[in-house]
């Protein structure tokens, strides 16, 4: 009698054991995900207006800028001209500590910064981007100086998500063969006026 | 002194059966049962903290457009940065999953103190009014979190569904038209090395059949406050074809321009200032991928 009544036991605890696994089972799945909490967020700023601005939080996005930039030669051919925002005022880059341009990594992963133009440039002109790091954690971050063409150009590399910025100059040289008055080149203009 | 000695006549035995018994049967009773109940509308009272450095503190109206902030804000976040919900949704009984994803504090390093500096700059006036600083204008800027999930055990045939939220960068005052695309890079990484994939781009891209809900998306600004609409979730569906030999894929996406007829719409409903497509920066890898390991 004891001994059936240990098996008895024996019997209920694996059944019970067992109902548990199918239970678990119906919760558990082969496939495994598994995310991981990076942030690929980032902010580009441009210059703006000096000053600041006032408006009521059911107007959206009052910029003082369009977001586009322009080089404006006065003459041609012109090399090294600053690039200068598109919008209320005109703000011209003044080097890499006032530059057209900053990337900051805004969640937490370290990203490469590149740019692109929205169509091919006429062969009449040609635009660089340069600039610094700023911050004081940009160990193995840089800036290149290339061309910026219709497909990314990396510009700035390795910039960390806290306390480093790249700062990114935009100057353009335009030839003798620039067209006269303003050239839309999608999110780029240049503005050529002929001696 | 009359001692008895009495045999055992197996109650015990019997009694020990019938609490395992009980016990057994509470359990599976606890699983038939009616889940918690939880008082969703005291939960989601303003729960906030404040965010201050030194003597100063974000204004209140930088929130002012958002979903209330829920008492278990904080458990929610932490059990997404430790990847406690598979689907990355569904997250709690107490409020909608946008009453998490649509805080700022629900994404890294909103708290730090270089991004903070943005929001301190913001002077709440009277009337819904505020003023900001304009030296520096944040025209584009987005993300996505989580940016890297890996999935592992997927047959061929079988379907897999990742959930991101793609948000607005800090500090960007543009509502910026995008559309969301599956890419195939020639190779990727994730952050800590967990894996690493080298794929060749033509061959793979037959593999996947890749479904984004929504695709097409607009951003709302996060700046001088944020908008309803500057956090939002994307589902992307990915289905495994038949064909696909066993190994570790990479499968991106990342945001390009917006179709043109939906630029020119925003364009025309919110002006040149204030709109801006997507697409112009790239940042060295697509904005969420997604590692899958077939078996």
């Amino acid at each position: 009698m004891k001994k059936t009544q240990t098996t008895f036991v024996f019997v209920v605890l694996t059944l019970s054991i067992i109902a548990t696994s199918v239970k678990a089972d119906n919760y558990g799945k082969s496939t495994v995900y598994v995310n991981i909490p990076s942030d690929t967020s980032f902010t580009l700023t441009v210059l703006g207006c000096s000053g600041s601005n006032i408006i009521g939080t059911t107007e959206g996005g009052a910029t003082s800028t369009t977001g586009d930039i322009s080089f404006n030669a006065t003459t041609t051919p012109e090399n090294n001209i600053n690039a200068q925002s598109v919008g209320a005022c005109t703000q011209l880059q003044s080097g890499a500590t006032n530059p057209i341009y900053q990337y900051d990594p805004t969640g937490n992963v370290p990203l490469n910064f590149s740019l692109r133009f929205e169509n091919a440039l006429p062969a009449w002109i040609t635009v660089r981007a340069g600039g610094v790091t700023y911050g004081a954690s940009c160990s193995g971050a840089g800036v290149n100086t290339v061309q910026i063409i219709n497909t990314y150009t990396t510009v700035a590399y390795n910039i960390a998500q806290a306390n480093c910025i790249a700062n990114v100059t935009l100057t353009a040289d335009v030839t003798a063969g620039a067209s006269a008055g303003i050239t839309s080149l999608g999110s780029l203009y240049s503005r050529s006026q002929k001696a | 002194m009359k001692i008895e000695v009495k045999k055992s006549s197996g109650k015990p035995l019997t009694k020990i059966l019938l609490i395992i018994i009980a016990i057994l049967l509470v359990g599976a009773l606890g699983t038939l049962a009616v889940p918690k109940i939880f008082t969703p509308i005291s939960e989601l009272e303003n729960n906030r903290p404040k965010h201050c450095i030194d003597d100063k503190c974000v204004p209140d109206i930088v929130f002012s457009k958002l979903p209330s902030y829920p008492k278990n804000f904080d458990e929610i976040d932490l059990g997404v940065e430790y990847g406690k919900y598979y689907w990355n949704e569904h997250f709690s009984a107490v409020a909608p999953d946008e009453n998490y994803y649509k805080q700022p504090e629900f994404y890294p390093n909103f708290e730090n103190e270089e991004n903070l500096e943005y929001y301190l700059q913001v002077k709440e006036l009277d009337e819904g009014r505020v003023e900001y600083p304009t030296e520096r204008v944040g025209v584009s800027g987005y993300g996505t979190y989580p940016a890297d999930t890996v999935v592992k055990g997927i047959l061929p045939g079988e379907d897999l569904k990742v959930v991101t939220y793609l948000h607005t960068g800090w500090f960007i005052e543009k509502y910026q038209g995008m559309e969301l695309k599956p890419v195939f890079p020639s190779h990727g990484d994730t952050q800590q090395g967990m894996i690493s994939v080298v794929q060749e781009p033509d061959v793979v891209k037959d593999y996947f059949e890749v479904n984004i809900e929504p695709a097409v998306i607009l951003l709302e600004p996060s700046y001088p406050v944020f908008y309803p609409n500057w956090a939002q979730k994307v589902t992307i569906k990915v289905n495994v074809k038949e064909n696909t030999p066993k190994g570790t894929y990479l499968v991106g996406v990342t945001p390009f321009e917006p179709p043109a007829d939906k630029s020119e719409g925003w364009k025309y409903k919110y002006g040149i200032y204030a709109y801006t497509d997507a697409g112009m920066a790239g940042i060295g890898r697509p904005h969420l991928q997604i590692f899958v390991k077939v078996e």
